[in-house]
């Protein structure tokens, strides 16, 4: 055993690389409560002041800088700090804290105009290096054919990465501090021989070329750590060097990479093994842990890259998903909480709410009750956290998966993804009905089919019939458009840090995603149990509809419609698989729509279940706002029968919940919290994110933004700070269902 | 035969009408007339949503695992006890068929014959105290103590929990005075485990404008906080429990 492995147990970790293994033979489970939790010490209040300071600033302007000079990557900047004397966890993106930095590398005109819509211009010196260069971008809109514009351009499929990074990959940083680089470029090295000793078949040949992408980059973070005045070759010798290195692998993976979403992984119960460690040793108190703790945490909230004005609309308030995956059960089934899992809870209090990093809880039943009342105090206290059904994931994901963005689950450094934005399923619908035109821009995108008569009511096997062919038709269309824009990617764009730290070869999951579920389904649900009869505009397309009696909806724990938004799911993913994926991936399917309801919704007409014109859709896989009128629990009852199985890339829901509609007096609201909880995944439901907060306070903090600086609110499968959102999207937060009783 | 409930509407996920988290029965119809009420659409009888013991058991069944830690069903409305026989047959297969618990939230403005076995069935009573004399009752909710009083009585005999409450309206009932002649009644019954004030507020006026109904209490502002605080510091001062 190596000398910096001293006092753990040996495993198959100490042969090959195995974080898994090394985390399973030594971590230390904590049932306690959180009363051994420290407060913030004064050096961290210190350096909170001054972050504080720089948030307000970027709240008024927008950005705090952009660094127009050169493009990102590892080793363009030089160290950056906050208080370089008190800092303790150290590395900034450029070199000074939320200056953001410049990639063209997913495409020119994106980093232009983003530039531009904050008052910056790009430097003469960046545009003629990129002068002669390929991005991303170019190369996707040299392989779209005529149909995948068109179905781009009138919004049925949105929010493609094709002008931005995909992102949603999880490197497995924690690599860099059990093994150090040397030994990690030293089994690179090893694959890429055997690779080379290979058929040179086009695959073989392209991860040979990857891997020496990979290496020269892992050797780039040397110099990068070094710069910061650390050695990382070998592997981290305490719980200090071990945050220190895990950071260093995530920081040099976003300089190189603007991903839409950037997350760490499942750090915390790892890294408690060597703060356990240190303790024992004597080498560390409690406070000192808590400090650590604080300020990687300082260090992720401060993650930025530079986004234009249509990328907000389709992902407001700055996300940048650095969403860490706490707790969880191992394969034996004994719980992985730590006493690192409450300091990184610990931090909402010590620093302050925030919406990053997005804390996401592994919930298992088998989570000790102490835990679980922490979660829930914390919920009720910051709306800071979202949770994520660990007995439904770990037996498809095995136990040491994370959540990269909102809901992505994947085995960690062993899966990635390729990020697939989603498809307008309420438009799908009006397609269906107008024979393959588009009900707004009033062209033919789809082959042409029958269009339905005007005047006469919605036949619902008909309409069955027709949507069929049209699902059918777009399907195939979305998995080709994606293969395109990744394999566009892997060649111009490829995440060589990143993938690093994944294995060689990894299995590939390819996630396709649907808006417009709660619409769609009542829609359907309105032509089989009302009468719905189309009306149609000058142009002979139906815009509108005359819907007559009552109709189940969805949200309402009702049979009759809840089986339409589960055939919706079970079929479209069904349709998807009918076209082989890029790389050999397999299919997924989110219901997941980040904030883009309001954009999909904005680009949808006027749909049968009532909804008008250019209306928001409702989050995710939500009930449509204020449909879910039978109580919490109906409504959850109605989301729990989505299948995770045709859904394994996530099924989203966000819950609003009035303080006094939890309970009276705090205990009783954590005790009925974790009973919630506990109540939604006991029927193999996926993802919730929870609100404690009333209506009017959102009102309030809408209309006198400076009243709350700091308020979080869960959306879709992250949290934002509510100023940060534009108004159209603070109001659609504010529709929402929030359950309360008189 | 098949015993239906007419219903008002249900609430499956409510957690201020006892422990944990409940499902909340609102049936439809009151003989009282609170100056306060909040829900007045459900006085009316005879209208509202049939439902049967069946269904209502079964779709209970259905969310039984948010009803752990204590939680159940609860009835309340309107008045539930002026469907007696629909709550004793519903209280016994909560019991029975489900293993939740059940609570009972009553104005008492009627004390069925069945009252003795529907209590046998029943976990928790909450007893709504609305005045400490039958003149303020007649006048304020046609209704009067006598029946409050005797529900109370029947809990002691029973041996129930019994959880009461009282609305403190502004110049009403908002007196130290008045909050000692309540816990003056509540301390004679040691099965109470709590007393319990709840601050006057407008959020059901809306519905009055909506059924045409002329709202009484036009112009008196919500109980504050404040107040409500110190009356309630004052009522545990007083109380015996």
């Amino acid at each position: 055993m190596r000398e910096e492995w001293k006092g753990f147990n040996e495993g198959s970790w100490t042969e090959s690389i195995d974080v898994a293994d090394f985390i399973k033979r030594n971590y230390n489970f904590y049932d306690g409560d959180a009363s051994f939790l420290c407060g913030p010490t004064k050096r961290t209040s210190a350096i909170m002041k001054k972050v504080n300071a720089l948030l307000k600033e970027e709240t008024e302007k927008g950005v705090v800088g952009i660094d127009t000079e050169r493009e990102t990557s590892i080793l363009s900047y030089g160290p950056g700090y906050i208080d370089k004397d008190k800092e303790i966890i150290v590395g900034l993106q450029t070199e000074a804290p939320l200056v953001r930095g410049l990639n063209l590398f997913g495409g020119k005109r994106m980093a232009i105009s983003a530039c531009e819509n904050y008052g910056y211009k790009v430097s003469e010196k960046v545009l003629n290096e990129f002068k002669y260069r390929t991005t991303h971008n170019d190369g996707v809109f040299r392989a779209y054919n005529d149909t995948m514009r068109k179905a781009r351009h009138v919004g049925i499929i949105t929010g493609l990465p094709d002008a931005y990074g995909r992102g949603r990959l999880i490197g497995d940083y924690r690599r860099l501090a059990l093994y150090g680089m040397d030994f990690l470029i030293e089994k690179k090295m090893a694959d890429k021989v055997a690779y080379g000793n290979k058929d040179m078949t086009e695959n073989n040949i392209r991860i040979v070329e990857e891997l020496a992408k990979q290496i020269d980059f892992m050797k780039q973070l040397k110099v990068l750590a070094n710069n910061y005045g650390f050695d990382i070759s070998n592997p981290a010798k305490n719980a200090k060097e071990a945050v220190q290195f895990t950071y260093f692998a995530y920081l040099g993976s976003i300089k190189e990479q603007n991903g839409a979403a950037n997350s760490i992984g499942r750090i915390s119960t790892f890294l408690d093994i060597y703060f356990e460690r240190d303790l024992k040793n004597g080498d560390l108190t409690e406070e000192q842990a808590q400090e650590i703790m604080d300020d990687l945490i300082i260090k992720l909230r401060l993650v930025r890259h530079l986004r234009t004005e249509e990328y907000n609309d389709l992902f407001a308030g700055d996300p940048t998903w650095v969403t860490m995956s706490e707790a969880g059960v191992d394969s034996e089934g004994n719980p992985m909480v730590t006493k690192n899992s409450y300091r990184v809870l610990q931090t909402l209090y010590n620093l302050g709410s925030s919406c990053e990093p997005n804390i996401t809880i592994l919930w298992s039943q088998k989570l000790p009750q102490a835990y679980k009342n922490f979660c829930a105090q914390v919920s009720i206290d910051t709306d800071s956290i979202q949770y994520e059904n660990d007995d439904v994931m770990r037996c498809r994901y095995g136990n040491d998966y994370s959540i990269a963005c909102c809901v992505s689950a994947m085995d960690t450094g062993k899966q990635m993804q390729f990020f697939g934005a989603r498809c307008n399923m309420a438009k799908v619908l009006l397609m269906a009905l107008n024979g393959g035109v588009d009900e707004v821009h009033g062209v033919q995108v789809a082959p042409e089919g029958k269009v339905f008569e005007e005047g006469k009511p919605l036949n619902y096997d008909e309409v069955m019939k027709a949507y069929d062919k049209y699902s059918d038709w777009i399907a195939k269309l979305y998995v080709n458009t994606l293969n395109i824009i990744h394999y566009m990617h892997d060649k111009y764009a490829y995440e060589r840090l990143t993938m690093a730290f994944h294995d060689t070869d990894p299995h590939r999951w390819m996630a396709f995603g649907i808006s417009g579920l709660s619409v769609l389904a009542d829609s359907l649900s309105a032509i089989k149990y009302a009468k719905v009869t189309p009306i149609k505009d000058e142009r002979g397309i139906i815009v509108d509809f005359k819907t007559e009696g009552e109709f189940p909806k969805y949200g309402n724990d009702d049979d009759r419609v809840d089986a339409i938004a589960k055939y919706i799911t079970d079929d479209f993913y069904a349709k998807l698989k009918k076209t082989p994926c890029y790389r050999g991936a397999t299919h997924t399917l989110s219901i997941l729509t980040i904030t883009s309801n309001v954009v999909y919704g904005r680009k949808t007409g006027n749909t049968p279940d009532g909804r008008r014109a250019k209306e928001p859709f409702a989050p995710g896989a939500n009930p449509m706002h204020g449909r879910d009128a039978s109580g919490a629990v109906a409504s959850l009852a109605s989301v729990s029968k989505l299948d995770y199985d045709s859904c394994r890339d996530g099924i989203s829901n966000t819950f609003s919940v009035t303080p006094e509609a939890l309970g009276k007096d705090k205990p009783t609201q954590i005790n009925n919290l974790t009973t919630m909880l506990d109540g939604y995944f006991g029927r193999n439901a996926h993802h919730l994110n929870v609100n404690v907060l009333n209506r009017e306070l959102l009102i309030d903090a809408m209309n006198n933004p400076g009243k709350y600086p700091t308020l979080t609110v869960r959306v879709s499968g992250y949290a934002v700070n509510f100023n940060k959102l534009t108004r159209d999207k603070q109001e659609e937060v504010i529709a929402r269902t929030f359950h309360q009783k008189l | 035969m098949e015993i239906i409930l007419n219903v008002h509407s249900i609430e499956s996920f409510a957690t201020l009408e006892g422990a944990g988290i409940r499902y909340a029965l609102f049936l439809q119809g009151c003989p009282y007339r609170c100056v306060y009420c909040h829900n007045p659409d459900t006085w009316k009888v005879g209208i509202g949503k049939p439902k049967s013991v069946d269904s209502i058991i079964e779709q209970m069944q259905h969310y039984k695992s948010f009803y752990k830690n204590g939680g159940g069903l609860t009835v309340t409305g309107g008045e539930p006890l002026m469907q007696s026989d629909g709550v004793l047959e519903l209280f016994k297969r909560v019991h029975s068929d489900l293993g939740l618990t059940n609570t009972i939230d009553t104005s008492c403005a009627v004390i069925p014959n069945n009252i003795d076995e529907i209590l046998e069935y029943t976990d928790l009573v909450i007893v709504d105290l609305k005045f400490h004399n039958n003149e303020d009752y007649k006048t304020y909710a046609n209704g009067t103590l006598d029946n409050t009083i005797t529900m109370l009585d029947k809990t002691l005999q029973k041996g129930v929990k019994v959880l009461v409450r009282t609305v403190v309206v502004p110049n009403l009932n908002d007196k130290e005075e008045d909050i000692q002649k309540y816990v003056d009644i509540v301390n004679r019954y040691p099965n109470v485990i709590k007393y319990e004030l709840l601050g006057y507020h407008t959020m059901g006026v809306f519905k009055y404008n909506e059924l045409g109904i002329k709202y009484r209490l036009e112009g008196i502002e919500p109980l504050s906080v404040t107040r409500l605080k110190q009356l309630q510091n004052f009522a545990n001062s007083k109380l015996k429990i």
